[in-house]
């Protein structure tokens, strides 16, 4: 074999090498983010440190957001939001008024153009809590109840369903969750907020469908939430935990995230950075903003 | 100061401060029977502070040697 030849299959080795290294080494099995084509879902899981903030563009182009971070995390949203030239927010859920779930809420609601607020009818002391409620008032707008059987129309082609809560009165605030089911045909994400043990459940109890794809893990991947019980009933593909790098609350459990790990794959804010999922109602295709 | 009680998590409560500060506080530092939204008053009680003053000065008095 002539030296230019041999160098000529060492070289398409090395290429088919390559492409069978990438291949493998590519986080997940679902597809690549450019295979999702057309009209898409867009599912953002913003890293806001130990809070939750979910940003959902649909596919018509309306927005919803469910959470807005901590007190000290309305930069880190407004300018991912406007780095997306969002500037309407059609619908703001607040799962419950913590201020880890409620923090930049006020400063988005000043920002924005929003249009509809639902959140659970419970109060709070902290000012963090009023002023949201003064930012809602100052914008002329006013507050749904979250109830369990309501669904919030964005677009036509989603199904947007509140599962929690389904009493009226909770002890801990964690109980009155917001619990969203959002489907877009054959993709299902299951929206926990920090849902415990509790409201777990009566989800179980209930006559609600469970099953999910993407399962944003109730209460920051906490021992409270996600029992076996619960994650059996989601058998999710994925498990997103909106969690902050060395908290001191032992977020997640080490036990919830074996549980979790042994069924679906697990990502992670405090490690992906901000987390994109991009359905077209059929694929699921996963960006992490840090790798 | 008054400080509130935003919610517990783990060992910790996380209360907020006038300011919107949120601090981590040892569940150690409130009673047992402190919940969520509950509203606390920090002050110096100078009363207090100058009775142990006293207290602690006279017992240094007794056993300092020069």
């Amino acid at each position: 074999m002539k030296k230019q030849q041999r160098f000529y299959y060492v070289y398409l080795l090395l290429i088919v090498l390559a492409g069978v290294v990438f291949y493998v080494s590519s986080p997940d099995h679902s597809v690549p983010v450019s295979e999702i084509s057309g009209p898409k879902l867009s599912v953002h899981f913003l890293d806001v440190g130990q809070a939750d903030c979910i940003l959902i563009t649909a596919p018509n182009g309306k927005t919803m957001m469910i959470d807005a971070g901590n007190n000290g995390d309305a930069d880190v949203i407004l300018d991912y939001l406007r780095s997306l030239d969002v500037d309407t927010i059609d619908v703001m859920v607040g799962t419950h008024p913590h201020e880890d779930h409620i923090g930049g809420m006020d400063a988005v609601i000043q920002a924005m153009n929003v249009d509809r607020i639902v959140m659970p009818k419970v109060s709070t002391n902290t000012k963090t809590f009023y002023d949201v409620l003064k930012a809602v008032r100052d914008k002329g707008l006013k507050v749904n109840t979250a109830k369990a059987g309501m669904s919030i129309p964005l677009d036509p082609d989603l199904q947007i369903q509140i599962l929690s809560p389904k009493r009226e009165r909770y002890e801990s605030l964690n109980d009155y969750s917001v619990v969203i089911r959002l489907t877009y045909r054959q993709v299902s994400f299951m929206l926990m907020g920090d849902l415990e043990t509790l409201g777990e459940t009566e989800l179980l109890e209930s006559n609600d469908q469970l099953q999910a794809d993407i399962l944003k893990v109730g209460h920051h991947g906490s021992s409270s939430s996600t029992s076996a019980r619960f994650l059996k009933a989601v058998a999710p593909q994925y498990g997103v935990i909106s969690v902050g790098a060395g908290n001191r609350y032992g977020h997640p459990n080490p036990k919830v995230l074996e549980r979790l790990e042994k069924v679906c794959q697990v990502l992670r804010t405090d490690r992906d950075g901000h987390i994109i999922i991009e359905t077209d109602g059929e694929n699921i295709a996963v960006r992490k903003m840090k790798e | 100061m008054q400080i509130v009680i935003d919610r517990f998590e783990g060992d910790y409560a996380i209360v907020e401060l006038p300011d919107r500060t949120m601090v981590d506080l040892h569940r150690r530092f409130l009673p047992e029977s402190a919940k969520e939204g509950d509203v606390f008053d920090i002050q110096v009680l100078v009363a207090d502070s100058k009775e142990r003053k006293e207290e602690i000065s006279k017992l240094m008095n007794e056993v300092w040697e020069d």
